[in-house]
């Protein structure tokens, strides 16, 4: 299997295709172009992006493309389905936490410059919309963050512009979205990081189609006050989510249902995320709480590898 | 005084080619009864060792083989009759023995983790 990585949106990105390598690497190479082009509308750490644009001009109506448009609407739609556990709206809450930088830059003084008040999220129904006009108009001091719900799109879209030349997965950052079956009929294999013992694996999942997608206060985190803070808030109570879950794993019809759903039942904490996910149309989770055990949908097994799985699959991987 | 002395002459009652017939006789009448003998237990071994309906000659092979080789990578081991178990178990094996399928499993192409 010939893959193709690069860096954008903070994280690794990593094109699989059944392919040739030239092939391959001429879409790689437009992946790395189009990232870009999304990093450059969507990145809150780039002054002239088109969302750093739009939070400046919060109260006035402003045009923003097409991209934009369909992320927004989506964000909008995660926010709905998921009863307002993964909103846009929580820029303000995030800074206030002490992601105002690239987390890469984030130092271990950042506690020297934060104050404890967390910021109001806001209400997304005060967000103006304008279909014909494509125009958005925010609330005054309403800041939006897409990064929650970009990832998983951006892989989407690129899965759906290149599998018409080859069955591909498009891996952002931990978000995974895959075409379709191999060229000989197998699935893909896709490995679950241990998020207490990097560098181990807790096991492995055979996925056809559709998407996987984890989410988790294992990695992206940092000190403050003496405690730890991460980057998923829960819009309850403004600050990063209190949770016994520390990484939530799902599977869905898309990858930006399973990001969005994963993001929500680590914020939900596992007693009230199975509840959750039982009743949305997840395919199946895994959920590893901070005391390492696991809680998981029977439906997992029908994906998770095993050699009992390879006899009644009949393949040859 | 001159005296006349005769040798002594013993008297011989059989006569030494009578002897010669005898002894000639009773050495092939044995080897023969012995080649009759051996061929009758050759033919008898034989059948018993193409027979192949008599599990017992299977056994036997197994156990010979199990206890020369047990004694030749093992210099403590013991060979008499207490390590029929070991035998046994040897012929079980070989009897129920099947091609195992094992499958590996497969390499992950990439995997999925909080955002890095």
């Amino acid at each position: 299997m010939n893959t193709y990585t690069f860096r954008a949106m903070g994280s690794q990105i990593l094109i699989a295709m059944d392919t040739d390598s030239t092939t391959l690497n001429e879409a790689g190479l437009e992946a790395a172009a189009w990232f870009e082009e999304w990093e450059q509308s969507f990145s809150r750490f780039r002054l002239t992006s088109e969302l750093n644009e739009l939070n400046q001009h919060t109260g006035q109506s402003w045009q923003v493309s097409s991209s934009f448009w369909r992320v927004l609407n989506l964000a909008l739609d995660v926010e709905k389905k998921t009863a307002g556990l993964v909103t846009p709206t929580v820029l303000n809450a995030l800074e206030e936490a002490g992601y105002d930088i690239s987390f890469e830059e984030i130092g271990h003084n950042i506690s020297s410059y934060l104050d404890n008040s967390f910021a109001s999220i806001g209400d997304v129904k005060q967000i103006e919309l304008d279909e014909k006009q494509r125009t958005v108009r925010l609330p005054y001091g309403m800041r939006l963050d897409l990064g929650g719900i970009v990832k998983g799109w951006a892989a989407q879209q690129t899965m759906i512009r290149l599998r018409d030349a080859a069955p591909v997965l498009v891996d952002a950052g931990g978000d995974i979205a895959i075409s379709g079956l191999m060229r000989n009929g197998s699935p893909w294999a896709i490995g679950i990081d241990d998020p207490l013992q990097q560098g181990q694996s807790l096991g492995l999942v055979m996925l056809a189609e559709g998407g996987i997608a984890t989410s988790g206060r294992d990695y992206r985190r940092w000190m403050k006050d003496n405690r730890w803070q991460h980057h998923i808030i829960d819009p309850r109570i403004d600050r990063p989510a209190e949770t016994d879950i520390l990484s939530a794993t799902v599977i869905a019809a898309d990858v930006m249902e399973a990001e969005a759903w994963a993001k929500a039942a680590l914020i939900l904490g596992s007693r009230e995320a199975v509840e959750k996910l039982d009743q949305a149309s997840v395919l199946a989770y895994l959920l590893v709480r901070e005391d390492g055990s696991t809680v998981e949908t029977p439906r997992f097994d029908q994906y998770r590898w095993t050699e009992k799985w390879q006899i009644q699959n009949n393949l040859l991987v | 005084m001159n005296q006349n002395s005769t040798p002594h002459k013993k008297k011989e009652f059989i006569s030494k080619p009578l002897k010669f017939i005898v002894a000639a006789a009773s050495v092939a009448g044995t080897l023969g009864l012995w080649g009759i003998f051996s061929q009758a237990d050759m033919k008898t071994a034989t059948v018993a060792a193409t027979d192949t309906a008599l599990p017992t000659v299977a056994t036997l092979v197994s156990v010979n083989t199990s206890i020369s080789s047990s004694s030749s990578s093992a210099a403590t081991s013991n060979s008499s009759l207490s390590s029929l178990p070991v035998v046994s178990q040897q012929v079980q094996s070989t009897v129920t023995s099947a091609p195992v399928v094992t499958y590996n499993q497969p390499a992950p192409v990439t995997s999925t983790r909080s955002s890095r």
